[in-house]
């Protein structure tokens, strides 16, 4: 079953060119995609879109069949699809509590949110021991697990995660994407920006590969990684580089 | 010379009405990084309104705070609205505000003055003429009472922002805008709810500097002049570095007056201010911007 569509999307920053150009791809309820490509190519461009950061310049967002491009990000949120972005976008001064609590800011009422705190607390017991300290004191990784527990808090549909291994020791690396695994178990769609090819794709159920704006090909996780076009994208685009460089 | 401790006692008082007068501004800056040169303004003309309450309505300046804030509260949101909405996605939006609250300041100090001319007024309530004596220290009743009305009105502040819903939000978004947006803050609505808590503060410190401080239109320069001094030694949208750099600069004003003579108390704050630029120029609890 689609849960979300990408119709011949365009979009940019400010009076920039193009970073996605006419983008389609359609996401399936309930599994791991993993979104790889070079840097540039416009990933978290896409998830910004989504998430309603970004609007647009054409094409539609459809969630389960109904447009949701062009909502403000509060909406979305609703609708139940939550981004973590790439710098975790935690609030450094306020405890791992008040985070959560932020967390289920769309929420009005205050019971609710404490009732979700707790079952939130359930799936991570992790994050349950640094509850009173300061989210800026917390480790990457800590910040990282604060961050898929805080967008757990509005009972997510989609979760979107770009690049959670950023910055992450390897170790840590295989505890944020054994909870990422934890995320499907429990029926959410989830959508990964990875510059850790091998890492993301052994995670994830399907692989889109997007380059200069455009999707370039997707399949199957597996498929995907043994695909020599992937191979070609990375090293073709390293070779030239360094040609580059010298020249 | 007055003891150490009788200036201590004077400076902490005045500086819990100064950390009143300047919170407003360093919500403001810390929610929508828009310096609101207009705080001051704001703030005689709250002192005005409290003055004629007093004069004509026989509202007594205390009473008067539950008029004005609430009163500038919505003059603040719908200011927000009509002046700054539409600078919103500016690329030099601060630049913007700035100028804008340039003018805004400029354009109150004028109608004040046209409605109630350039003349020196002070609110007289019965209490502000007289003073409470504890043993050998003194305190003037009306600072005093100014003095409990700033820091409760302080302390419902914290509480509001520390333990609600919306405070909380209003704390996330001075940390992190964008965070904000992502766990579903409408970020508009929260910077205007922002500029309405820091115009009713401002609007509350009218009422206590109208019987206070002697004031006319043009007195807000120096009051903004101030303000901004000891929101800079806190750090900017710091409000726990507003409160201190409040506290530190009044007991150091009132040493100096104490010291050299009255005329030379205005001075410490600009040369407070020049030495935190020197040394330390995110203030004492700011960050460094990067």
């Amino acid at each position: 079953m689609l849960i979300l569509e990408i119709e011949e999307v365009s979009a940019g920053y400010g009076m920039g060119p193009d970073i996605l150009s006419r983008v389609s791809v359609r996401f399936e309820a309930g599994l791991i995609h993993c979104l790889i490509g070079p840097n540039g190519a416009g990933k978290s461009t896409l998830l910004r879109v989504i998430a309603g950061l970004l609007r647009p310049r054409s094409g539609r967002v459809l969630l389960e069949g109904k447009v949701i491009s062009g909502l403000r990000p509060d909406q979305i949120l609703a609708h139940g699809i939550c981004l973590v972005p790439q710098d975790r976008s935690l609030f450094p001064d306020m405890t791992v509590r008040e985070n959560l609590l932020m967390g289920g800011y769309i929420e009005r009422d205050q019971r609710q949110v404490s009732r979700r705190m707790e079952e939130v607390l359930e799936i991570f017991p992790e994050v349950r021991r640094h509850l009173n300290h300061r989210a800026g004191t917390l480790s990457g990784g800590e910040q990282q697990m604060v961050a898929i527990a805080r967008g757990l808090m509005v009972h997510p549909r989609v979760m979107m995660l770009d690049e959670p291994s950023l910055g992450l020791a390897p170790l840590v690396v295989d505890r944020i994407f054994e909870a990422i695994s934890r995320l499907k178990t429990m029926g959410i769609t989830v959508l990964i920006v990875e510059q850790n090819v091998r890492k993301g794709l052994a995670y994830a159920d399907r692989g889109y590969v997007l380059d200069m704006g455009r999707l370039s090909f997707e399949g199957p996780a597996r498929e995907v990684m043994e695909d020599p076009r992937l191979q070609e994208l990375y090293l073709g685009r390293m070779v030239l580089s360094n040609r580059e460089v010298q020249g | 010379m007055t003891s150490g401790l009788q200036i201590l006692i004077l400076g902490l008082a005045l500086g819990g009405v100064y950390a009143l007068m300047a919170i407003g501004l360093s919500l403001t800056y810390g929610v929508m990084r828009i310096l609101n040169l207009a705080h001051a303004a704001f703030m005689v003309l709250g002192a005005y309104l409290a003055y004629w309450a007093l004069q004509i309505l026989h509202i007594d300046p205390l009473v008067s705070i539950l008029i004005n804030g609430p009163l500038f509260f919505i003059l603040g949101i719908v200011l927000y609205r009509i002046l700054f909405v539409p600078l919103a996605g500016r690329s030099r939006y601060t630049e913007a505000t700035l100028l804008l609250s340039f003018g805004l300041a400029l354009g109150i100090e004028g109608i004040m003055g046209a409605m109630w001319t350039g003349i020196y007024r002070l609110a007289n309530p019965s209490y502000a003429t007289r003073s409470l004596v504890f043993g050998s220290f003194y305190i003037p009743e009306g600072q005093m009472y100014a003095t409990a009305a700033s820091l409760g009105i302080l302390i419902a502040l914290w509480g509001f922002l520390q333990k609600t819903r919306l405070g909380r939000a209003i704390r996330a978004t001075m940390q992190n805008r964008t965070a904000a947006q992502i766990v579903g803050v409408h970020v508009e609505r929260i910077s205007a709810l922002a500029f309405g808590l820091g115009m009713a503060s401002a609007g509350v410190s009218g009422s206590l500097l109208s019987f206070l401080f002697p004031f006319f239109p043009g007195k807000h320069w120096q009051w903004i002049s101030i303000l901004l001094s000891l929101v800079v030694l806190g750090g900017m949208g710091s409000l726990i570095g507003t409160v201190v750099g409040a506290l530190m600069l009044a007991v150091a004003s009132v040493y100096v007056s104490s010291a050299l003579g009255p005329t030379w108390s205005p001075a410490t704050f600009y040369a407070a201010l020049f030495l935190v630029l020197m040394i330390r120029p995110q203030g004492l609890f700011g960050k460094r911007e990067v």
